[in-house]
């Protein structure tokens, strides 16, 4: 009989790209649910954060190239448009499998990516764990 | 645990026309009972990406800005911004409600080179 389990937790931020490592909270939440084999989908609430997994020695590198992937100057909507689109572009959210109730990573952990001017933004997160 | 299925269909008026699903999404997943789960919303057509964004047309303007960066010939633009974006979004589901924010928006955008009908399927699943 399939199951689901449903939490969500809050974060807080600064930015602009700036990533959180929020692996250990999704890891407790796989961990005490009924769930051992399945699937975790992990979802930032808004639209200017995004979800992305990648190895520790990655992230320096990746929080200069956001940049690159949007630039903050040229757009239309009023001063936070670079956020917005690589919010879109990027996602903000991130499925994975769950094996044995441990969450399927590799060698990598789950950032969240802080893409706006901020200092102590709450974010909160939801994290659905589905499976048998 | 349950899964409920739903097919439906939009229309687009013509290439970069944009439709918010969100309030579509949130009733399909009210008449779906199910309290705690996800939803995931799929598009057929694979020039038609589904995504989340804050829904304004100045923003929405932006993205259409990018997607023609992603190329010199449009119609690979086109092409590459669908791959990006991606054809389906999974949204979970808490007290029956897509937990998506205020200014978060789930969108189709067409990129094709003509408007159509778009066919979208919803898997909800949970309890």
């Amino acid at each position: 009989m399939s199951k689901v389990y449903v939490k969500t937790f809050i974060i807080k931020t600064y930015g602009p790209n700036k990533l959180f490592d929020i692996t250990d909270r999704v890891e407790k939440i796989v961990e005490e649910s009924p769930v051992e084999n399945g699937v975790v989908t992990v979802f930032s609430h808004g639209s200017t954060g995004a979800l992305v997994r990648l190895k520790p020695e990655q992230v320096e590198d990746y929080s200069y190239a956001l940049w690159d992937l949007v630039p903050i100057k040229g757009w239309q909507h009023p001063g936070n448009a670079y956020a917005h689109l690589r919010s879109t572009l990027i996602s903000t959210k991130l499925t994975l499998p769950v094996i044995n109730s441990k969450v399927v990573l590799g060698p990598a952990r789950v950032y969240f990516v802080e893409n706006q001017c901020y200092i102590a933004r709450e974010r909160h997160i939801t994290v659905v764990v589905e499976g048998e | 645990m349950k899964t409920v299925v739903k097919e439906l269909v939009v229309e687009t008026e013509g290439t970069y026309y944009a439709v918010d699903l969100t309030s579509t999404v949130a009733e399909e997943v009210k008449k779906a009972g199910i309290k705690n789960g996800t939803v995931t919303v799929f598009s057929e057509d694979p020039l038609c990406p589904i995504f989340t964004i804050e829904y304004e047309p100045k923003l929405m303007s932006d993205l259409v800005t990018y997607v023609k960066k992603l190329s010199s010939d449009e119609t690979k633009a086109r092409l590459l911004a669908a791959t990006v974006l991606g054809t389906s979004l999974t949204v979970p589901v808490v007290d029956g409600t897509p937990v998506t924010a205020t200014f978060q928006q789930i969108v189709l955008l067409e990129l094709n080179k003509e408007g159509g009908s778009r066919k979208i399927y919803l898997v909800i699943q949970g309890e």
